[in-house]
């Protein structure tokens, strides 16, 4: 086996202004791309939950085409296929003083329609997880819905969304590696490229996933940071144990909020 | 509907009821739950409505402040129908009108209903900041005297999930208490408590009682319905079969149906 090391120390340590570059722009995308399915996501988890039947039946026919498609064809339906039926051809902008690449807009679109199908279907668990005693107890003392949902039902669902909720983000960002195929420059795509110049393949590939698995790592240490600090505010004791989290191990009794009845 | 209009005609005089069901009907599948059914409690009165499982006595009390809502008749609460925009037209109510006509009606539960993510202090002062608006200090101030008032002055701090089953319903109480309804519901507050703490519950309700406070209540405690009752209220299959103060309605049942019920709790 040839593997040139210096190669290897040298991409892992000291890596390329493109190979950070493409880093950065993995962790934009994810960021901004989880922000925006987020909200898109929460809305759609209402529509399913509406009083009009045209609202939930719109929420539950895109949940049913986003989560049975693949990405990558909706990918390329929406950088390529829009533009080629004519119907809409994405341009670079500049935004604050940032130009953002077609693609990028693309690819932000793409990530942030597909993980809004899972990420309501994640809040409407998180929703029907709450007893129906807590919305009627809210609406007696004169809580209109949107009171219910901040004060009542929203901290409490909270709790039971965040684990899945990360788990989401954590495989998004594993997921923009498909981004390289509209060309957008992020990690899967600079390292593909140093690889064909070099024909240093396996070593930097191997500095590729070793990037990846950092920023997986990071995210996991964030995310038992963000479920302690939910159980602080909600007056649970548990905390997280961050070996449990990084390997995975068995959840220990889930820390009840209380026995509603 | 002869006697309605004349127990209307005779209290217009004195004072309208502030709560009115007229007629009111309600079906579940093919079962009619609620059946014509009628009620007026005035300022101030305690109602207990008792009555065998299954007989409608916890639909009537949710359809008072529209936790359900009635096939035909109409529910006023100080003269304004919970369910409906006007007696008119009767559209349904929109949600914020619900909620404003909800704040006025204090409901307790058979669980309780605390909210685990909050103090017990936190449960009562909630609700009047976020609904009504009030200054965050003066509504811990009302909380701690709600509190202190259900006997559970030192408990502020406490979690629901560190209450026992008679301080959590305590705590409920005081929590509708803070938004100064003018009714309060009660929904077989004691039923899901363990014996010892049945009293603590009900001396704060015979509290209340004594204080005026207009109470409907369905529970299956005779001796507290005996002891404060103005009027005991015997529904079955859907009606109202029985209504008259403790005193007759416990020495000389009119209905062989409430004979029958009373001889199966005693």
């Amino acid at each position: 086996m040839q593997f040139d090391w210096p190669f290897f120390w040298h991409s892992l340590f000291t890596p390329s202004g493109p190979f950070l570059d493409g880093l950065v722009l993995t962790i934009v995308i994810s960021v901004v791309a989880m922000a925006l399915a987020l909200i898109l996501g929460f809305v759609i988890a209402l529509m399913r939950r509406s009083r009009y039947r045209g609202l939930r039946w719109f929420a539950s026919i895109y949940i049913w085409v986003i989560r049975g498609t693949p990405l990558l064809v909706q990918l390329v339906l929406i950088y390529t296929g829009l533009a080629a039926a004519g119907l809409y051809q994405f341009q670079d902008v500049s935004f604050l003083g940032l130009s953002v690449k077609a693609a990028v807009q693309a690819a932000i679109v793409a990530l942030m329609i597909n993980e809004s199908a899972y990420i309501s279907e994640i809040v409407r668990a998180g929703l029907d997880s709450i007893p129906r005693g807590q919305f009627e107890a809210a609406a007696s003392l004169g809580m209109r819905p949107s009171k219910v949902m901040r004060w009542i039902v929203g901290p409490q669902a909270l709790r039971v969304m965040v684990p899945p909720l990360g788990n989401s983000f954590n495989g998004l960002m594993k997921t923009t590696s498909v981004l390289s195929v509209i060309g957008v420059s992020e990690l899967f795509l600079v390292t593909q490229s140093i690889s064909s110049a070099t024909f240093h393949t396996f070593e930097i590939f191997i500095v590729a996933a070793i990037y990846y698995l950092a920023l997986t790592t990071v995210w996991t240490f964030i995310q038992a940071d963000i479920e302690n600090r939910l159980s602080r505010m909600l007056g649970i004791e548990q905390r997280v144990r961050i070996t449990q989290r990084l390997l995975g191990a068995r959840r220990g009794t889930p820390a009840t909020l209380q026995p509603h009845g | 509907m002869t006697g309605q209009e004349l127990t209307v005609s005779i209290t217009t005089e004195v004072e309208a009821p502030i709560v009115q069901v007229q007629g009111v009907s309600r079906t579940l599948g093919d079962r009619l739950v609620l059946d014509d059914v009628s009620l007026d409690v005035m300022r101030g009165e305690v109602v207990v409505i008792i009555g065998p499982s299954g007989a409608g006595k916890t639909t009537l009390l949710r359809s008072l402040n529209n936790l359900e809502q009635v096939d035909s008749g109409e529910i006023l609460i100080g003269g304004v129908p919970i369910g409906h925009r006007d007696t008119v037209t009767r559209k349904p109510v929109g949600t914020s009108e619900l909620a404003r006509r909800r704040r006025e009606i204090g409901f307790v539960f058979q669980h309780f209903n605390l909210f685990p993510h909050m103090t017990a202090a936190e449960n009562v002062w909630n609700a009047p900041v976020r609904v009504l608006g009030l200054p965050k200090g003066k509504a811990r101030q009302d909380a701690l005297a709600l509190l202190e008032r259900v006997g559970l002055a030192d408990k502020g701090e406490s979690r629901p999930s560190q209450l026992s089953g008679g301080q959590q319903q305590r705590v409920a109480i005081a929590r509708a208490l803070a938004m100064r309804p003018k009714v309060m519901l009660f929904d077989e507050p004691t039923s899901a408590l363990d014996v010892e703490m049945v009293g603590e519950v009900l001396e704060v309700m015979r509290e209340l009682a004594r204080d005026q406070m207009t109470m409907v209540v369905v529970s299956h405690e005779m001796r507290f319905a005996r002891e404060v009752a103005d009027r005991i209220v015997v529904m079955d299959a859907g009606r109202i079969i029985e209504d008259a103060p403790p005193d007759q309605l416990f020495t000389n049942p009119r209905q062989e149906r409430t004979k029958a019920f009373l001889s199966t709790i005693h």
